[in-house]
């Protein structure tokens, strides 16, 4: 089985567009750490807007479907 | 297609591979959920949400870490505290893809690497790359580890 370079860069391309990411984490940007807080009875987590990132984990999953993740099983 | 490309595919393919398992494998740590303690990775946090949660295959392994309970009688919010890994590594694997790609646009070499104008977390990737054998040792260590500790055999560094 052969990597497609170009299937590869052509999802990391559509990553680094992500509105989310260009937002947070592009080069220049500060980015977030991921913060979880306990105070008195409320927990909270960084915030992440929930459509953006989803369709960051769907460029995530379609590098990592290649074989790459299960190969940790 | 050139002579010896598909060699330098393979060779790509294989530092992919690394670069995933350097995201998804460091560190391990511990959840207790309804009294029962669960010895988790970040891969283990990713698999439990994508395909637990996400694509709802009401597993009940990943129903118990994500939601407290086997089976659910009405619905709930997944622990906080595991949604935050979870971002997190997700955020980290997008790092990984994109030192990789630009180790890949660099001519897949570090001679001349442009250092400047990347996230620092990128460049740490790319710098892992040059280390992956030893890692490799070291992450066995980790794997195991989780093995060791009641962690689930998919979870595993080695072959």
């Amino acid at each position: 089985m052969s990597a497609s370079v170009v299937h590869f860069g052509g999802v990391v391309d559509r990553i680094e567009g992500n509105s989310w990411w260009l937002s947070n984490f592009a080069p220049g940007k500060e980015a977030p750490a991921f913060t979880f807080r306990i105070e008195e009875d409320k927990v909270s987590i960084t915030e992440v807007p929930t459509e953006p990132f989803e369709s960051l984990l769907l460029h995530v999953r379609k590098l990592t479907l290649n074989d790459g993740a299960e190969n940790l099983h | 297609m050139k002579a010896g490309a598909k060699e330098l595919d393979q060779r790509l393919l294989d530092v992919w591979y690394k670069y995933w398992r350097l995201a998804f494998i460091k560190e391990p740590f511990e959840v207790e959920c309804s009294g029962v303690r669960h010895v988790m990775t970040p891969y283990r946090v990713y698999d439990c949400f994508v395909n637990g949660e996400l694509f709802h295959s009401n597993d009940a392994t990943h129903n118990v870490i994500l939601l407290g309970s086997a089976t659910l009688s009405e619905v709930k919010q997944s622990s906080l505290f595991l949604r935050n890994v979870f971002h997190s590594i997700v955020v980290n694997l997008c790092f990984a893809a994109i030192g990789l790609k630009r180790f890949i646009d660099n001519g897949r070499t570090f001679a001349d690497f442009p250092i400047s104008g990347n996230q620092p977390v990128t460049t740490d990737f790319i710098r892992h790359r040059k280390k992956v054998d030893q890692l490799d040792d070291q992450y066995r260590v980790f794997s195991d580890w989780v093995r060791d500790n009641g962690g689930l055999g998919r979870c595993y560094w080695g072959g």
